[in-house]
């Protein structure tokens, strides 16, 4: 009978293998529809909505790429000025005087989700884009999105988001990530079970906004309690996967780990405020919830085997060396090197293997219509040693959470 | 209409999950059978081996009566040795690799019976022919334990008892045998010659040592 911890290995393996046969069989049976985008059945009209808080280097550049865009409704742009201490303001008041559509909406900081439902409340259009301030909707990305209101049902539309300035390997590895979750989120959108309405661009039908109440202000991540609510609410969430919108990923570790850290909290906040859902009827109970519940649970658990298994071996190494060496014999034997196969190292690899070319597969798909590529040292450093951090990052955002050691 | 094709592709949840454990299954299936494989091998190593021994056991028998020299059989036990030595340093590593069954933990069982019968058959011949000086190295280690402390000795002594080996070659009978293996006639050899814990070396039934030697020190003991 296998250990404990081979058990546990085996489990691992079983739910890697799981989730990887899940989303080759969606692409599989749904391959012929991840670009299809409905020709919209009337001309919504659309309000942008802009929240910006300190964005004076990248606002001017967002305004300009939706300026840009080939939707023909666009009937305003909304600049939701969180009392920004940088120049914000003075930029915005410029686009508002040079463009007709842009308007500015000045107020007190009180955090994103405010100012957005701030922004809701004066919005005329049919239906709301928000746009993060540093992010770059393209020119195609709106016109591509409104088709999937013909669906009365359908209360939010999002789209890919790339990473735009790859200048550095945190953003090199970020670029990656960002394309693998925009292949798997269209995925997901195919049973029914987007996640999320990311904020450099997303689509929303206004009365659906309006019914949910906008914004949550105490979440961490508005855009992810909003869609939890909309779907709690009946409504579909879709994705374009022609729609793409760019935007600046953190280049440093530091602002890269208070994202995640931001992002994680925001998730469970989220699933404790949507805990009473759990196998309810619905994606949002059935699927959402139990995947990001065990996501986090596997993560951080996953993450305590390997340091125990890591410090175990580092230690065992340690003892043996100091032994050896008290006993003036060879400190390492070719004897020593065991290049039997054990099922669970072999299961590993094939796992890995397969992980990889999953990998890949998504990124030439992606990559195929923006023209980009990936080398291979960048894939393996991403599955090797960028993959590792999130669980590192996970268990760091579960000790603020508890301790309530948060804010934006 | 859409809320129909939607609930037509809800499907796909169960088709993953027959699929991952058709998959599993066959991983498992391929990892029992290899296991098995590698025990088979082992197996078919150690019958050999058995009657290799019985072969010595009937020499010793047939040289007690005769003035021939005892050279055939130091020859011959220290050459069943080595044999049994390596045979059961590949099943090691084996048994590392298996996580699935116990065959090889079971033939690791039979090994050291096997080499406890050797050391007896050594005792008996050494008993019988004084003249034989054949040295004896034997070995006594912990098979079965999670212990990081005494696995890092362990590993350390059977470095030091190749290196011995090494330099001796054929001087002396190298005899490594997992003394919790509940092998009863290890057990009364291990009471009789008043060994207390292990890891430990005896040399020639008289000397044991339980702190680590360097290969020198060892050597200064041998006859």
């Amino acid at each position: 009978m296998p250990d404990t911890l081979t058990l546990i290995y085996l489990g691992y393996m079983f739910i890697a293998l799981y989730f990887l046969s899940l989303f080759s069989l969606i692409f599989i049976q749904n391959r012929k529809e991840m670009f299809t985008t409905p020709k919209p059945n009337r001309n919504y009209s659309v309000s942008v909505l802009v929240p910006a808080y300190n964005e004076q280097d990248s606002i001017k550049g967002t305004i300009e790429a939706i300026l840009k865009s080939d939707y023909k409704n666009i009937v305003e742009i909304i600049i939701l000025n969180d009392g920004s201490k940088d120049n914000t303001l003075k930029i915005v008041r410029e686009l508002e005087k040079k463009y007709s559509l842009v308007k500015v909406l000045d107020k007190k900081n009180s955090g994103k989700a405010d100012s957005l439902n701030q922004g809701i409340k004066i919005a005329k259009g049919e239906l709301i884009a928000v746009v993060d301030a540093d992010s770059y909707p393209d020119v195609h990305a709106l016109s591509s999105m409104v088709g999937f209101f013909n669906d009365e049902n359908t209360g939010a539309v999002t789209t890919r988001i790339l990473v735009r300035k790859k200048n550095n390997m945190l953003r090199k590895m970020q670029a990656i990530e960002y394309k693998i979750i925009a292949f798997t989120r269209k995925l997901l959108g195919f049973i029914d079970a987007i996640y999320v309405t990311p904020g450099p661009l997303a689509l929303y039908r206004v009365s659906a906004l309006k019914k949910i109440g906008g914004f949550d202000p105490n979440n961490m991540t508005e855009d992810i309690e909003a869609t939890w609510h909309l779907l709690h609410d009946g409504y579909g969430v879709r994705m374009s996967f022609v729609a793409k919108s760019t935007s600046i990923a953190p280049d440093t570790l530091k602002k890269w780990m208070r994202q995640r850290i931001r992002w994680n909290i925001g998730g469970y906040q989220t699933i404790l405020k949507y805990k009473k859902n759990f196998f309810r009827k619905g994606m949002l109970g059935l699927f959402i919830l139990p995947f990001f519940s065990i996501s986090l649970v596997l993560g951080t658990f996953g993450l305590g085997i390997l340091i125990y298994r890591t410090f175990r071996r580092i230690f065992s190494y340690y003892l043996s060396t100091h032994y050896s060496l008290e006993a003036q014999t060879a400190v390492l034997r070719l004897n020593d090197v065991n290049l039997n196969p054990s099922l669970l190292n072999f299961l590993g690899v094939v796992l890995f293997i397969l992980g990889i070319i999953f990998i890949f597969f998504a990124l030439k798909y992606v990559n195929n219509h923006i023209k980009e590529k990936e080398s291979f040292f960048s894939v393996f450093f991403y599955s090797l040693v960028y993959i590792v951090l999130r669980p590192i990052v996970l268990v760091v955002s579960m000790a603020k959470f508890i301790r309530g050691n948060y804010s934006w | 209409m859409v809320t129909e094709l939607l609930r037509s592709r809800k499907h796909v949840f169960w088709q993953a999950f027959f699929l991952t454990v058709l998959f599993f299954l066959i991983g498992l299936v391929l990892g029992v059978y290899l296991e098995q494989l590698r025990a088979d091998s082992s197996n078919a190593d150690f019958y050999y081996s058995e009657t290799s021994l019985y072969d010595s056991f009937a020499l010793g028998q047939v040289l007690q009566d005769s003035y021939a020299p005892c050279n055939i059989l130091k020859k011959e036990i220290s050459e069943f040795a080595d044999k049994v030595y390596y045979e059961a340093r590949q099943l090691e590593k084996y048994d590392d690799a298996a996580e699935l069954t116990n065959s090889a933990k079971i033939i690791h069982r039979k090994y050291d019976l096997l080499r406890t019968l050797l050391w007896i058959n050594v005792i008996n011949m050494k008993e019988a022919n004084e003249k034989c000086d054949l040295n004896t190295v034997v070995y006594l280690y912990t098979y079965d334990t999670q212990d990081l402390d005494l696995k890092a000795r362990q590993l350390a002594w059977s470095r030091v008892l190749e290196d011995l080996k090494s330099t001796e070659g054929d001087n002396i009978v190298l005899i490594p045998i997992a003394s919790d293996q509940n092998v009863d006639s290890l057990d009364y050899l291990i009471w009789k010659y008043n060994i207390t814990e292990s890891p430990a070396v005896i040399i020639n039934e008289k000397t044991v040592f339980y702190d680590l030697k360097t290969s020198e020190e060892l050597k200064g003991v041998l006859g």
